[in-house]
């Protein structure tokens, strides 16, 4: 069978692949699988069983580069995962405190200007380079909301940002793996992607 | 104790944090850009963006300690989670793509 997986249709080439593929059951049972997955992916599923102290991670695939983007929502703050390349092999992480829970009115002005410098920072990493996942490890000791938790007990305090972001990359690529042959060699970048431009022709209801 | 908020909700940003989360994304902010509707931080990060910012290591210490009390006395220290078995799982259920994977090369072809 010819391999068209490193082919990239023009966006008229790829309308009509659509409009083939609105025809075809098979190909719109995969498609709803697939619609249905991202679908969970963007609502999250909630890390711990506590009402009060809840933890959610979501993901979405960015629009305009179909590269994933992962939130981890914390009582004390958000964490954001931005992929740059489809290995999931670089990435930027950004981290925001809650700043509700500061009342920074009680503070003094050169303490508001270090709560508003230090209630945001974000990480470049390559996992492939030894010397950013050194910095990665450093940036999570220290980092106002990731020093405050516990990802997995059975690894040591120090590499458990590293495996709960080997985790994230592991859960992406099953899926990339198994489903992006659906818009694969075409302009659309996820199954979302094909289903809205699907609806927008006509080609579903 | 002083700097600490009671108010535990959860996160719930400014429009200005959001428009600078939003912007950042799309790389057309960095963190010298926070903006907030106080006077008084206002000025502050306009300092921070001009570099006049003096950077006391007391200063940075003292709010570290206010932040490590905030969690302390919120309770929300040292958060433990390792179930993401049903991240993403959907409705898949071992859905086999082998035939949808044959009929899109088909339709790749006559595209």
């Amino acid at each position: 069978m010819t391999d068209f997986s490193h082919q990239t249709l023009n966006l008229d080439e790829s309308l009509k692949v659509l409009e083939l593929a609105a025809n075809n059951l098979q190909f719109l049972n995969t498609l709803t699988v697939a619609l249905d997955r991202e679908k969970n992916y963007e609502q999250g599923i909630k890390l711990t069983n506590s009402e009060e102290h809840e933890v959610t991670i979501k993901a979405y695939i960015n629009g305009d580069t179909g590269l994933w983007e992962f939130i981890l929502e914390l009582p004390h703050g958000n964490v954001y995962y931005e992929a740059h390349n489809k290995a999931i092999t670089k990435l930027t992480i950004s981290t925001v405190f809650n700043e509700n829970l500061i009342d920074l009115n009680t503070l003094s002005y050169n303490q508001v200007g270090i709560v508003l410098e230090e209630m945001i920072s974000s990480i470049d990493v390559d996992l492939e380079d030894s010397n950013s996942i050194f910095r990665l490890k450093d940036f999570a000791q220290n980092d106002f909301v990731l020093r405050y938790l516990n990802f997995d007990a059975s690894v040591s305090k120090e590499n458990q940002f590293l495996v709960h972001i080997t985790k994230l990359r592991k859960e992406y690529l099953s899926y990339f793996k198994k489903y992006s042959f659906l818009w694969s060699g075409t302009c659309f970048n996820s199954a979302t992607h094909i289903v809205d431009v699907m609806k927008e022709q006509k080609l579903l209801a | 104790m002083d700097g600490i908020n009671n108010n535990l909700s959860t996160p719930q940003y400014s429009p200005a944090l959001k428009e600078l989360l939003e912007r950042r994304s799309i790389g057309k902010a960095d963190d010298a850009e926070i903006s907030s509707s106080k006077d008084q931080i206002e000025e502050i990060t306009a300092n921070i963006q001009t570099g006049e910012m003096i950077q006391d290591p007391n200063v940075a210490a003292d709010v570290s300690e206010v932040i490590a009390a905030t969690m302390n006395q919120s309770g929300i220290n040292n958060i433990n989670f390792n179930n993401n078995s049903e991240f993403g799982s959907g409705n898949d259920d071992g859905h086999d793509t082998s035939e949808a994977r044959k009929i899109k090369s088909e339709l790749m072809a006559s595209a």
